[in-house]
């Protein structure tokens, strides 16, 4: 089978070529931008990506024959338009994993609702990390790119993309060993007791 | 269970892309290959060496080219120097930011707080078989931050109650999620509190205000720098950048002021709407339609004080179900002082 740099060079003099690496790449694309920022926002920003692609596709680098990293590259750059709904996407992963331990069948609730309130709290998490330390991290969880992919999509050092994915993958480690704040009264601060 | 497993499960089971998503794309897709093949498009051999994509991909060519100046200093760019806002913004611009000087800020003593609310209806969705289901929610958020920032802030979030539907099957949907949600909320707002605005993990994230620039060109130079990269586009982004931190109800008067003089030497910037009317206030509409989007990002102001009430985002295309014309995002900002800050235990619905 030839490689996406075989397809992206074919694709210079026949432009209709190009369509190969949408059937090769649209779902996958889609499913990364989805668990980020939801379907809707996957629809529109997966359709974009390939759009960019073709129209850039002379600037594809031919050392690399997956363009995979290439692609994911140019959707989390699109994705950064969509911030606030990504947001609201990951609080209504949090919301859908408290509504699990709610539902929870018999038997195993306790030990499901540890592991629902410990993913619950990734997802908040993962909305305090800055854009930069997120994008390394889901390009590595949820993309499965290497480090030298990520450092290809994001066109950053390869040592930017480690120190980034140990600080956010840190950052995670502390909310999966954290307890949760839900049942927390922080009480009133001397400020708010004088007003 | 280490937490890169955990994050792995986190919305492991996202469905795969619908049918009709996919044949949307390609067609999109199509259309451009067809277009360049018909053209008889060839490819021209370039000696320059292949370069890896960058963040700015996705500007303009020319955007992009006016942007990579911009690197070096905030008083050496291209702000003012391409026709900026139309002339009928631009006055309106320069006499909300004569206004708003006039404005007094609020001010916060020992012991009150600054209460910002803001009154949002964002775009929702949901799938069901090969169908997006799309509607509107409405929802209020106001944040306490007390006396001395470093203090307890508290926020307070009401559930987001639906209140526009693109389609019957919609309306359905929406109405079964919002039981769920209010269910959730057990009939009370959500109220988190946290220190320096550490709601979530990370203290509150704003801008040094006192830093940036009060000169517009100047300032604009530092908005484009600063938003390198993001976005659609460098102007679009700018906007954005501007509208965003007008919304934290913060920015200091000759901030403000600095900020209207720079949004008018924004190139595609007009009056929108003479009189629009954004949670109950009666303000003028200025904005900036992106053109690889369609969407309409606008800000609005009430001329009398200055101040934004607003922000917007209207849809200037029939797509996804959504008609043209149609407001897709909105938020409201009030900002007052008030002596107390809501009392009792948080309550966390996450």
């Amino acid at each position: 089978m030839s490689t996406d740099s075989d397809v992206i060079t074919r694709s210079r003099d026949s432009p209709r070529a190009f369509g190969d690496l949408f059937h090769r790449h649209a779902a996958v694309v889609h499913r990364y931008i989805a668990r980020r920022a939801g379907t809707e926002v996957a629809d529109e920003v997966m359709s974009e990506t390939f759009l960019v692609a073709f129209e850039r596709r002379e600037r594809f680098d031919h050392t690399y024959t997956d363009a995979r990293p290439w692609l994911y590259g140019i959707a989390t750059t699109l994705l950064a338009a969509h911030r606030r709904r990504e947001a609201r996407h990951l609080n209504a992963l949090a919301r859908a994993a408290e509504r699990e331990d709610d539902d929870g069948g018999l038997g195993r609730v306790a030990a499901r609702a540890d592991a629902t309130a410990d993913v619950r709290r990734i997802a908040v998490r993962i909305r305090a990390l800055s854009e930069g330390d997120r994008d390394v991290l889901l390009l590595h969880a949820w993309a499965d790119l290497t480090n030298e992919q990520i450092a290809t999509a994001l066109n950053i050092p390869v040592g930017t993309v480690r120190s980034r994915l140990s600080r956010a993958r840190k950052t995670l480690r502390q909310s999966a060993a954290g307890t949760t704040s839900k049942e927390t009264d922080h009480g009133r601060t001397d400020a708010a007791a004088t007003a | 269970m280490d937490e890169l497993t955990l994050l792995r499960r986190l919305d492991a089971d996202t469905a795969a892309p619908t049918r009709a998503a996919l044949t949307d794309a390609f067609d999109a897709l199509d259309d451009r290959m067809t277009a360049a093949e018909q053209r008889g498009e060839k490819h021209v051999a370039k000696r320059r060496r292949a370069v890896h994509v960058r963040r700015t991909l996705v500007m303009t060519l020319a955007a992009a080219a006016v942007v990579v100046g911009l690197v070096m200093t905030d008083t050496i760019g291209v702000a003012g120097l391409r026709p900026g806002a139309s002339a009928e913004a631009a006055e309106l611009l320069d006499n909300a930011a004569v206004d708003t000087i006039r404005t007094a800020d609020p001010v916060v003593r020992p012991g009150q707080y600054l209460a910002i609310t803001t009154d949002h209806v964002n775009l929702n969705s949901d799938i069901s078989g090969d169908t997006q289901l799309r509607w509107l929610d409405r929802g209020t958020d106001t944040t306490y931050i007390p006396y001395d920032r470093h203090d307890e802030w508290s926020l307070v979030r009401s559930p987001e109650e639906p209140v526009d539907y693109f389609s019957p099957a919609a309306k359905t949907r929406a109405l079964l999620q919002y039981a769920s949600t209010r269910a959730l909320y057990d009939g009370k707002n959500e109220l988190i509190r946290g220190r320096d605005g550490n709601f979530y993990g990370t203290p509150a994230d704003e801008a040094d205000f006192a830093a940036l620039p009060r000169d517009a060109r100047v300032l604009l130079n530092r908005i484009y720098r600063t938003t390198l990269g993001q976005g659609q586009s460098p102007d679009g982004e700018a906007l954005e950048w501007i509208a965003g931190q007008l919304r934290t109800g913060i920015v200091p008067a000759d901030l403000r002021a600095a900020m209207y003089r720079a949004a008018a030497l924004i190139p595609g910037v007009t009056v929108t709407e003479k009189e629009t009317v954004l949670d109950g206030r009666t303000g003028v509409a200025i904005g900036r339609v992106e053109p690889a989007t369609g969407a309409r990002v606008e800000i609005v102001i009430e001329p009398q004080t200055g101040l934004m009430i607003g922000e917007r985002r209207v849809a200037t295309r029939t797509g996804y179900g959504i008609p043209a014309g149609k407001v897709t995002e909105s938020s409201a900002v009030t900002v007052k002082v008030v002596g107390t800050a809501p009392t009792g235990p948080e309550h966390r619905v996450n």
